[in-house]
């Protein structure tokens, strides 16, 4: 148990939980995301005409896109908008013996949990998508369900994923390193 | 553990202007000293026990520890020694917001190298708690305690790692006049029975009396011993 240690991962983990708000939020747009994405490759694995949910696949487009301008927004002002506290924090850190990769780590640490907890919610969204879509949808257009659904769950998951740590890694990495260079020395003097 | 600095002069770039803070200090620093700074605000002090715990290079000089020069060396190499000796107690009350009382004061375990399950970090931040009164509040956040309470939580920070040497900058800053003699009592016991190194600039005459040197900073000098 990470918790019962002493060490960076019970520091990432606390900060986590301390952020949590910040990335609730994030979570919500990682979330609404991947299923869009979902939506967008749907109609393949249905096999069903694209022209019945093309105007839903536009909608879901205008959406992702939305979400996407959102999402850098929001990536870029996480660590502005908490940027005093944060950055007394990595300042007291590296005063007491922290170095520069570790604070980094730290940074990345905390922000790779968020890729993580999104995928696991984003497969509980999908399933409960799919029982949607087969119910609801097919059932409108007295459409045959057939498709491959775990070939569907995996790849829809492993995208997603991969999208978000691309995304999460762009941004992220400069603040990092921002961040694990900061002078404790003019962070601790009054 | 010794430390010794040569020469230190330290210079700030202030847009055109450039301020001199230190100007050629020539220290020793030996296992067990208890030395104190005096001296008017500007002159220096805190430039000094910056330099001293590597959180600044000076501009000028050179800094010996155990004979090894650190003057040169990285940034990585200077906090693997922070983490090693040093106890740090700032001017400025720096906590992490999060953290309660209790989590605050285990922090220096994170980076140490004795490796200690949190249960007995714990115990042993409790046992400092007691002696500071401070016990019943080990889990309240940072941001229901006092300015004194602060004080006490980064005093113990600095100690709970069983360093070799403590650096501090006005530790008695915001404490009451028995939290202040309580420090000087915890300081003068730490320097006797561990021999512990302290090194701390204060305005406060108690603690600067309980110092076995004292030396008084003018104008980035050192201008007189007053002690020791």
């Amino acid at each position: 148990m990470p918790l019962n240690k002493i060490d960076i991962n019970w520091l990432s983990i606390k900060g986590v939980l301390r952020y949590s708000g910040y990335f609730l939020i994030k979570i919500l747009i990682f979330t609404l995301w991947g299923l869009i994405i979902l939506n967008l490759i749907f109609s393949h694995f249905l096999n069903i005409e694209l022209k019945i949910l093309f105007p839903l696949n536009l909608i879901f487009i205008l959406i992702f896109f939305a979400f996407n301008f959102v999402f850098i927004l929001f990536a870029i002002t996480i660590f502005t908008l908490t940027s005093r506290i944060r950055k007394e924090e990595f300042g007291i850190l590296r005063a007491l013996g922290a170095t520069r990769v570790e604070v980094f780590n730290l940074i990345i640490k905390e922000s790779l949990f968020l890729p993580i907890i999104t995928t696991i919610l984003l497969i509980i969204l999908e399933l409960l998508f799919l029982l949607y879509y087969k119910l609801e949808i097919c059932g409108i257009f007295k459409l045959e369900y057939n498709f491959n659904f775990f070939k569907f769950l995996f790849l829809s998951a492993f995208i997603t994923f991969i999208l978000k740590i691309f995304i999460t890694g762009i941004f992220l990495f400069p603040i990092a390193i921002y961040y694990s260079r900061i002078d404790p020395y003019n962070i601790l003097r009054d | 553990m010794n430390i010794k600095l040569i020469d230190i002069t330290k210079i700030y770039n202030d847009g055109e202007n450039k301020i001199e803070a230190l100007k050629g200090i020539n220290l020793d620093i030996n296992e067990g000293d208890y030395i104190a700074f005096v001296g008017p605000s500007g002159s220096g002090k805190t430039t000094l026990l910056s330099i001293i715990s590597g959180l600044i290079k000076p501009t000028r000089g050179d800094i010996y520890f155990d004979s090894k020069k650190l003057t040169k060396i990285s940034d990585y190499y200077w906090s693997t020694i922070r983490r090693k000796y040093f106890g740090l107690i700032f001017q400025k009350k720096v906590i992490i917001p999060h953290l309660t009382l209790i989590e605050n004061i285990i922090l220096p375990f994170i980076f140490s190298e004795q490796k200690i399950l949190k249960i007995d970090a714990i115990k042993r931040a409790e046992e400092l708690l007691n002696e500071f009164d401070l016990y019943e509040k080990r889990n309240s956040k940072p941001s229901k305690l006092s300015g004194g309470e602060l004080q006490k939580l980064t005093i113990l920070r600095a100690f709970i790692n069983n360093p070799k040497i403590i650096i501090a900058d006005e530790p008695t800053g915001d404490l009451d006049i028995n939290s202040s003699k309580k420090i000087v009592e915890i300081f003068k016991k730490f320097n006797k029975i561990k021999n512990l190194t302290i090194v701390m600039v204060t305005h406060n005459y108690e603690l600067a009396k309980s110092a076995k040197t004292i030396y008084s900073i003018k104008e980035g000098r050192i201008d007189k011993i007053l002690k020791g």
